[in-house]
């Protein structure tokens, strides 16, 4: 429409002509303008577009195109590559997103760019400008953006959020997370919920306290916040809503706070139970002999009413953790359907190596398996209590030991699976899980010091499990419990899951593959060397009859800084910094004909 | 000060023990680098009363004073960078003195402040950790008036106790005999937060490394009547007690040795006790082993 308005304004054929091509183009791009809450609900089901990292708020990562498939995977080629530049090359952890002709993809050290849909050209990029000396505990990545109306917005590593106009890439708004010098970071892709930036917060710090918070997506202004520690007050329009939990519950003495929880990894939603599902990290201490109970709600799954912030359920994987299971990931919506009945359900691979199904209305446990081959921290979980059944393998306490007693746990602090997505197909009802096979020594470190003063820290050391490989890619049936089947790579696994209707499951791999699988078998179908580590989130859209792949290449994250001799391992991975974008072959014979 | 001639002979000894080391030609020593410069840079804490503190808009602190001492032996002008502090000091000294931190990336030439047990040192690759200064131990004090005795940690029970969040102090006490005085435990976000807490009246007790708290306790004005910092003895394995030095990369012998030199005489002159006697405090000389 304003296309035409300029038109009838200007005289002159040639503007006019300008202006029509200009309404053709916003035509053939079925979603063009502002993205709308009803566009995000329905991202799952339009496959011209990717609104959301998680390819719709569910986190499903499922795709329904199928034009590349099990039969045609094996033509997939490059189309083309965009190289990040400069000098930052390391943990590209992203997923892009489509929208209106453009790509939308964040890089590590807090960079956002806008590329051409078609040909792959940078439109603009964002640099953020760090503070020099920002200490963000785990890497410099980014996971992503969210688009909402002319938006896009992202988080940084000193704990900002930066709302950026869609077309230019100038700056809109931005918002201060929390203070960077206290340890406060941001790395996760932020989440629309009804108008809301739903956010969370990152930091291995002392001192930070999770909570998740909303504000208006088109202003930054706060709108409701969630402590995730209990005893801490949440905020909704400025005003006082409620304590989380009850004080001194579950926490003793004054411990709560600053008790750790942060909800590094974002949130997912359910639209039908107008829930936001968010993941908490460990608590703080890291040693749990200095607070006794549960420490709610640390390494738990946190349901919060996505209108008033207020918690409606939580469920907790592992109580009073020793082990630094954070319990960030994802919860993954979907209907189970076992024994004739269809339940609202959702799923979680912990750190803690349990595979999680809940319903996910009331947050009751209905079924907790291994997706791991060695759980050494507890034997299963007691479905009617929802507490793990713990096998006696915390490390000694302090005070009685003489010595620091060092216990062998598996799975390690980096988790059977950690900060990568797994993908859910409702089509084969698979999850598709990027686990890793390891174990770690850990014990209390009393010879260690912070400011100048010894304290007694932890002690860990990773180790493999077995010799041929760490990673494993894991076809998970949610109803059993059962593995399907399983890819085994040598290296540990960090990089995102994607499956679609094609029968087709995506995931990167360290030593530089995008591969494909067929999602009902397992077998690996294709394979393209991207010239770094693979870490990043693949997605796919569809353009012009055509369907893509695209995934960010660029080795980093927490293994090589965190994975003890799991980073003597990689040690020799090149880094790297681009985006691949891939469809399926066509002859050039064929294309001149078609002309 | 027998214990003091002893330390000094043993750094000397080291000294001369020192075999030049073999270095590719583009290697720069750090002690070259600062010459060249005319200045030398100390990495300190930031907002780190009774040490390191710049937040009235100039450099004051233990720290500070310290390192224009060493600069001065060595004929170079000091400065002075803060950082934000790691999860621990293996963290502090990566960013600080040999990697950079990630943004930015610079570092500076020498780390003050730097715990010198002898297995963490033996641990390190990276940088020297030397020129050990100061011995400092977990202490207790507490207001004489609110206690009809004070013996043992038991005592605390009932009372409220200040301590920096996630310290050592912090740590034992909650764990102590199985949480029976957990409750007793105040945390505040800085020793200095405690210690203004504490020298006002609202708590009964504060336990922190003995030189801070007497620094802090000095700083804030606290009573007279309270108790001078007490070291504690700490059951199991944490260690109570740990001995300050000074850090610099790996690679610059030569800066290390002058440095060595310098902070040998510095104690030696009594310089370095008057600059703890200025700021409040006790200078309490390291052990020997």
């Amino acid at each position: 429409m304003s296309s035409n308005a300029v038109a009838s304004n200007v005289a002159g054929g040639s503007i006019k002509a300008l202006a029509g091509l200009a309404l053709a183009a916003s035509i053939s791009s079925a979603f063009a303008g502002p993205v709308t809450d009803a566009m995000i609900l329905n991202d799952q089901n339009t496959p011209n577009d990717v609104l959301t990292v998680g390819m719709g708020t569910t986190g499903q990562r499922f795709s329904s195109s199928t034009q590349i498939n099990s039969d045609t995977v094996v033509d997939l080629v490059p189309a083309w590559s965009f190289s990040f530049g400069g000098e930052k090359q390391r943990g590209q952890e992203t997923q892009a997103l489509v929208h209106d002709g453009k790509i939308f993809i964040t890089g590590s050290y807090s960079r956002l760019w806008a590329l051409d849909q078609k040909t792959g050209s940078k439109l603009w990029s964002y640099e953020h400008r760090l503070p020099e000396g920002i200490v963000p505990c785990c890497d410099v990545v980014n996971r992503g953006a969210a688009l909402y109306d002319n938006l896009v917005i992202f988080g940084t590593l000193d704990a900002k959020l930066v709302a950026l106009n869609a077309d230019t890439g100038k700056v809109v708004w931005t918002e201060t997370i929390d203070d960077f010098k206290g340890g406060y970071s941001y790395t996760a892709a932020p989440l629309i919920v009804k108008g809301k930036l739903i956010t969370g917060v990152s930091g291995g710090e002392f001192g930070v306290v999770g909570r998740i918070e909303a504000r208006d997506a088109k202003t930054g202004k706060m709108v409701w916040s969630r402590p995730t520690v209990e005893g801490h007050m949440g905020y909704l329009n400025g005003k006082e809503n409620g304590i989380s939990g009850k004080t001194n519950a579950t926490w003793p003495g004054d411990l709560w706070k600053t008790g750790g929880a942060a909800t590094w990894l974002g949130c997912t939603y359910g639209a039908d139970t107008n829930l936001i599902y968010c993941g908490t990290g460990n608590p703080a201490p890291w040693n749990a002999f200095t607070r006794p109970g549960d420490n709610l709600y640390s390494t738990s799954t946190v349901a919060i009413n996505a209108d008033n912030g207020k918690i409606e359920w939580s469920y907790q994987g592992t109580p009073n953790d020793h082990w630094d299971f954070d319990g960030v990931n994802e919860f993954i919506a979907f209907d189970l359907k076992k024994d004739g009945k269809t339940v609202k359900a959702g799923a979680k691979a912990d750190r803690n190596g349990f595979f999680y199904v809940l319903n996910r209305e009331n947050g009751k446990l209905l079924a907790a398996s291994p997706f791991v081959t060695k759980q050494t921290w507890a034997s299963g979980v007691d479905l009617k209590t929802g507490r793990p059944v713990e096998s006696n393998n915390r490390p000694g306490d302090p005070q009685k030991a003489e010595k620091g007693s060092s216990v062998f746990a598996a799975p390690s602090f980096l988790g059977g699976k950690n900060w990568m997505p797994m993908a859910y197909s409702g089509q084969t009802g698979l999850f598709y899980v990027p686990a890793n096979e390891w174990g770690m020594d850990i014990w209390n470190e009393p010879i260690t010091y912070k400011k100048g003063a010894a304290y007694l820290g932890a002690g860990f050391t990773i180790k493999p499990l077995y010799d041929d490989y760490i990673g494993a890619l894991r076809a998970v049936d949610p109803a059993t419990g059962k593995i399907v089947w399983e890819y085994k790579n040598p290296a540990p696994l960090w990089g995102g899951v994607m499956t679609t209707a094609g029968n087709l499951v995506f995931t990167g791999t360290p030593e530089g593959f995008l591969k494909a699988f067929d999602a009902k078998t397992g077998k690996e179908l294709w394979k393209f060397q991207t010239g770094s580590g693979v870490v990043g989130q693949p997605t796919t859209w569809e353009q012009d009859g055509e369907q893509y792949v695209g995934v960010a290449s660029g080795w980093g994250g927490a293994v090589p800084l965190w994975g003890g001799e799991v980073a003597k391992k990689v040690k020799d991975i090149s880094q790297g910094g681009s985006f691949w974008v891939f469809k399926l072959h066509k002859s050039g014979k064929a294309t001149v004909a078609q002309q | 000060m027998k214990a003091i001639q002893a330390l000094i002979a043993g750094l000397a000894l080291l000294a001369s023990t020192i075999a030049p080391a073999t270095r590719a030609d583009d290697d720069v020593d750090g002690l070259d680098r600062v010459r060249k410069k005319g200045t030398i840079e100390f990495v300190v804490y930031r907002d780190f009363p009774p040490y390191s503190d710049d937040r009235s808009g100039s450099f004051t602190g233990v720290d500070i004073d310290m390192g224009t001492a060493l600069a001065a032996a060595l004929d170079l002008k000091a400065s002075f960078r803060t950082f934000i502090p790691g999860d621990d000091l293996d963290d502090d000294l990566r960013n600080q003195l040999w990697r950079g931190t990630i943004v930015g990336g610079s570092v500076g030439d020498v780390m003050l402040h730097v715990g010198a047990d002898p297995q963490y040192v033996a641990r390190q690759d990276k940088v020297s950790i030397f020129g050990v200064y100061y011995r400092e131990a977990i202490a207790v004090s507490f207001d004489p008036k609110r206690f009809g005795s004070y013996s043992t940690l038991d005592d605390l029970e009932g009372h409220k106790v200040g301590v920096e969040l996630g310290s050592l102090a912090d740590q034992y006490l909650t764990n102590y005999h199985g949480g029976a005085i957990a409750k007793s435990v105040h945390r505040f976000p800085t020793l200095d937060e405690a210690a203004k807490a504490y020298c006002q009246g609202k708590l009964d007790s504060a336990i922190a490394p003995k030189g801070e708290l007497q620094g802090l306790m000095h700083d804030n004005g606290c009573p007279d009547r309270y108790a001078a910092p007490q070291p504690l003895v700490l059951q199991g394995i944490y260690h109570g007690a740990w001995e300050l030095g000074i850090a610099v990369k790996k690679d610059s012998p030569k800066l290390r040795d002058a440095l060595a030199m310098a902070m040998a005489r510095l104690i030696e002159s009594g310089e370095l006790k008057a600059i703890y006697a200025r700021h409040g405090m006790d200078y309490n000389a390291p052990g020997l082993r």
